[in-house]
């Protein structure tokens, strides 16, 4: 589908800026970018204004903050539940997704939205932890894969946020059932406000069956992935929102990747700008360079302005 | 240990009245399936392991016909489960036992997709059977000369083939499947719409100018590009709809096919002339989601939106239409209502939902159990 005009992935976030950072107007659009810097893989640390060169559509703009940005976090948790993760993977998936919950912050907010052929959100946003461990031990696998649908409704859903959303989508590598395109997920992700990791793995060989209930219409569920558009997908939405791919060795890995995804998350850099010299509507290519320290530096590529509802 | 000691009994007496030998066994499967007590021998078989099996078909030929008559011919024994008499209609004859078998067969190959490849290459065992009896001089049939049923015969056997292995993700041997289907029941509506939704589910799976080595295909396959195969679509349903205007699946497929070649004019008229023939709500349902993506992709945002809420008055809660919904309220800055429906298909219990779009892919498998019957029906005798 081609893209077009909706709202602002820019971070109108003047309440938000203003809690934090006073000095800035609650009329004035600021950009925020969250930027991960790691030098052979290792977060750098200690890095300020003047070590970022920041473009905006090819003009170079004055970085008004830079902070490891201590504030709360909503993190929402898109775990694939189908007839892939039947049994002992889905005890590791939980067991993967509480070890994560236990290293939120008390201020951070978690959500759980889960996946078979159907979105089902078993814990809404909050810091409510027991109810979120509720929801990931009440969850149950069974059923077909609608990813791609799933990560569009964690989108959809994060959208009147302010707050700083990073999206953990765990799958193994197949969907059968989305409606929504994973092009069209991907476009849309790239006017979110929202940074996107993943957790994947893949298993030797497929196995399909039916899963066909009286009256139903008829699924085809997965046991093993079989058809890698999955993974595709999952390179494609993280480098687009700036976040990072995990692979797990095996179900037992699960665990760790979601620590790491959290701690890579909360490591990271959160620079502010307003936009200067540039069309305010319209999309935005972000070129962010370090200057005086070696690194890689990633984070988005570009967000969208709509023009305003007339 | 009463109950072991029961259970053992009864597998003592089971075994009693069964058939030891595993090709009679197999003939009594096949007419017990045949006589209509379906669900019990397509269970029954489907756990028979691999041994089983390949003795059972080993032993059919030498069951049939045990041995040669002085002349050198081989008749068909007085205690053969099969006849070519007319009269007695109580036996099948030989090729009717294997047309049936190969219906059993398919039968079970649906239950699971760690059978599927033991059944229907249990099938084709039987089809190069019938092929080499007959080569070497066996009747098998009471009008050896009729070839048209049986031919309709293998092309709706493989057809039904193929749409239980695209089901199952086994392109490779789908293909196989849809391309003898083709050249054998190229003039039945449904061989032609279960071909087309093969091409249109694997031109998905493709992809835009990319090549998928992963997907396991040989030969032309491997090369052919996401818009060849839904070429190849067009065609299958172009064909099934001259055969039968009003078959509505091979119009709304063949609106979905033009539209992602980008013909939306074509698309466009298609699915309006789907709708208008569209049997039930589902069918409805599923051709007012293709005509609102195909309005969104042409840029008529308010022409989406009508679609898709028609659809919804269709279907409330199913799941495909709120969040077509919710991206073109999206597209249109409509951010609150887009984040609302979509707030209200998860309230709604999981328990509760359907949807006709998850099927989709699956091609003719929401009328598999028909296709099935159609497929008895066709035996030939």
């Amino acid at each position: 589908m081609r893209p077009t005009i909706v709202a602002a992935v820019l971070v109108l976030a003047g309440a938000h800026l203003a809690a934090q950072t006073p000095k800035f107007s609650m009329a004035v659009d600021a950009v925020r970018l969250d930027v991960r810097v790691t030098d052979r893989g290792r977060p750098v640390p200690g890095l300020t204004i003047e070590d970022f060169e920041l473009r905006d559509n090819g003009v170079i703009q004055r970085i008004r903050s830079v902070t490891r940005e201590e504030s709360a976090l909503d993190a929402v948790l898109v775990l694939d539940c189908s007839d892939s993760v039947v049994g002992e993977p889905l005890q590791h998936l939980r067991e993967a997704a509480r070890a994560f919950s236990a290293q939120l912050s008390p201020h951070d907010r978690a959500s759980l939205l889960t996946f078979s052929h159907q979105v089902t959100r078993p814990a809404r946003l909050s810091t409510d932890r027991p109810a979120l461990a509720a929801a990931l031990a009440a969850a149950t696998a069974s059923g077909a894969t609608a990813l791609f649908d799933a990560v569009y409704t964690a989108l959809i859903l994060r959208d009147h946020s302010v707050s700083r959303t990073m999206i953990l989508v765990f799958s193994d590598g197949v969907d059968t059932a989305s409606w929504v395109a994973p092009s069209t997920v991907i476009e849309f992700a790239r006017q979110i406000d929202a940074v996107v990791y993943a957790v994947m793995f893949e298993a030797e060989r497929p196995a399909f069956t039916i899963l066909s209930l009286p009256g139903r219409v008829p699924v085809a569920t997965i046991t093993t992935p079989a058809e890698p558009n999955v993974p595709r997908f999952l390179e494609a939405i993280t480098e687009v929102t700036g976040g990072q791919l995990l692979r797990a060795r095996g179900r037992t890995g699960l665990q760790d990747q979601f620590v790491a995804a959290l701690r890579d998350m909360k490591a990271r850099y959160v620079l502010s700008y307003m936009p200067d010299g540039v069309e305010r509507t319209g999309w935005h290519a972000i070129d962010l360079r370090l200057t005086r320290r070696k690194g890689v530096v990633t984070a988005r590529r570009d967000y969208f302005v709509a023009p305003q509802n007339p | 240990m009463k109950t072991v000691f029961a259970a053992g009994m009864l597998a003592i007496v089971a075994m009693a009245s069964e058939p030891a030998d595993p090709a009679q066994a197999y003939i009594a499967l096949v007419n017990q399936y045949r006589l209509g007590d379906r669900k019990s021998a397509v269970e029954t078989l489907a756990t028979w392991p691999d041994a089983d099996l390949t003795r059972a078909l080993r032993g059919l030929q030498n069951e049939l016909w045990p041995r040669a008559d002085p002349a050198g011919r081989r008749p068909l024994g007085p205690e053969a489960p099969v006849s070519l008499e007319p009269d007695e209609r109580k036996k099948p004859t030989p090729l009717e036992l294997f047309a049936t078998a190969m219906v059993l067969h398919v039968d079970a190959a649906r239950s699971d997709s760690s059978i599927l490849d033991r059944h229907l290459n249990a099938a084709e065992q039987l089809f190069a059977l019938v092929a080499d009896l007959e080569r070497h001089g066996y009747r098998v049939a009471q009008l050896p000369a009729e070839a048209r049923e049986r031919t309709r015969f293998t092309g709706l056997w493989h057809a039904l083939a193929g749409t239980i292995a695209a089901a199952f993700s086994a392109f490779p041997r789908a293909a196989t499947h849809f391309d003898i289907a083709m050249r054998f029941g190229n003039d039945e509506p449904g061989v032609l719409i279960g071909a087309g939704s093969f091409h249109e589910r694997v031109a998905g799976l493709v992809g835009a100018g990319e090549q998928r080595p992963d997907l396991g295909f040989a030969g032309s396959y491997a090369q052919m590009s996401a818009d060849a195969h839904l070429l190849r679509a067009a065609d299958c349903f172009e064909r099934a709809l001259a055969l039968n205007p009003s078959a509505w699946e091979a119009r709304m497929r063949l609106g979905r096919v033009a539209w992602q070649l980008g013909q939306l004019e074509r698309a466009r008229h298609e699915i309006a002339r789907a709708l208008k023939i569209a049997p039930d709500a589902n069918a409805q349902y599923l051709t007012r989601m293709i005509a609102g993506a195909i309005a969104e992709q042409g840029g008529d945002m308010s022409e989406a939106l009508v679609h898709y809420r028609r659809a919804q008055s269709l279907c409330g809660d199913c799941q495909s239409v709120i969040l077509a919904l919710s991206h073109a309220l999206a597209q249109t800055r409509e951010r609150n209502a887009a984040v609302q429906v979509i707030e209200g298909l998860l309230e709604v219990p999981s328990v509760l939902r359907s949807d006709p779009w998850w099927g989709y892919h699956m091609g003719q498998w929401h009328i598999l159990d028909e296709l099935l019957e159609q497929l008895r029906n066709a035996v030939p005798r």
